[in-house]
């Protein structure tokens, strides 16, 4: 359970909005994770799949033996899917930022500079 | 089956060779970590490689750094946890790898060719040698063919020497 104790890492908290959404295999979240943040969040399959694992051993996921779309799926992709736990992790992090976001709102960094 | 596309015979050749050194570059991980999450790894990078050759050669290359950099980083950060080191020691042998692995790579090509050439220049040399040495047997051989038959051979057997010589 380190992951949840100590925080999400910046890797970490990425692929598990993306299961959020639903199972995932592991390219499609280094191109979601990229999609959703502009290109600022660019996973590469060694540091995504050290994070997947980190993330198995914490029990925040979990292999899916679900195949959206089985017919044109390779059989050997794995699929992962955001335990309960898992769930719980992301949305505390989530309001964790929200509170850093609104100090930040708070503290005028957000105000246009003249 | 788009995962298993760099094993596939109509793959192109450079991606089944950039795939046969990621597959070797799992060896720089821990065990644990290459039988739980190690082939679906591979399978990813397999992916994202393909999508970026199906943009141009450019864009492969920079996949490819990319790539290298961060299995690199990820490989030793992952043994260095393993191993309860820091990783910034691992970090520079494993660099050292990639690298070498890329120049060998890179260089696998030319090499080739240059054994090839080698190896033509070496059948020739041999064929060459080979040819000289049954020269210089047959010509050993009518040699002494010509002094075993007597100058009082048969007219016959003095028409065959004569042949010989």
């Amino acid at each position: 359970m380190g992951s949840n104790e100590q925080g999400l890492s910046p890797a970490q908290y990425p692929i598990l909005l993306v299961l959020a959404d639903g199972d995932q295999h592991g390219c499609a979240i280094m191109q979601r994770a990229a999609e959703t943040t502009d290109g600022r969040t660019r996973l590469g399959a060694g540091t995504l799949y050290g994070a997947i694992k980190r993330l198995l051993d914490a029990g925040l996921v979990e292999e899916s033996g679900d195949r959206p779309v089985s017919d044109l799926d390779d059989e050997r992709r794995r699929y992962y899917r955001l335990t309960p736990l898992g769930r719980a992790a992301v949305r505390e992090h989530s309001m964790h930022l929200r509170k850093l976001v609104e100090f930040a709102r708070r503290q005028g960094v957000f105000a246009v500079q003249p | 089956m788009s995962a298993q596309t760099g094993n596939q015979p109509g793959a192109p050749a450079l991606l089944r060779g950039i795939d046969r050194i990621f597959g070797a570059a799992l060896w720089l991980y821990p065990r644990a970590w290459r039988d739980a999450v190690g082939e679906p790894m591979r399978d990813a990078l397999r992916d994202q490689l393909r999508e970026a050759c199906r943009s141009g050669p450019l864009a492969l290359l920079w996949a490819l750094v990319a790539a290298l950099l961060d299995q690199t980083l990820a490989a030793s950060e992952q043994q260095a946890q393993a191993l309860g080191m820091r990783p910034v020691r691992l970090r520079v042998v494993y660099v050292a790898a990639i690298v070498l692995a890329g120049v060998v790579f890179v260089q696998r090509v030319p090499i080739g060719l240059a054994y090839g050439d080698w190896m033509a220049q070496r059948a020739a040399f041999r064929d060459q040698a080979q040819a000289e040495a049954q020269g210089a047997a047959y010509e050993a051989l009518l040699a002494r063919a010509a002094q075993a038959v007597p100058p009082s051979a048969s007219p016959d057997q003095q028409a065959v020497a004569a042949s010989l010589e």
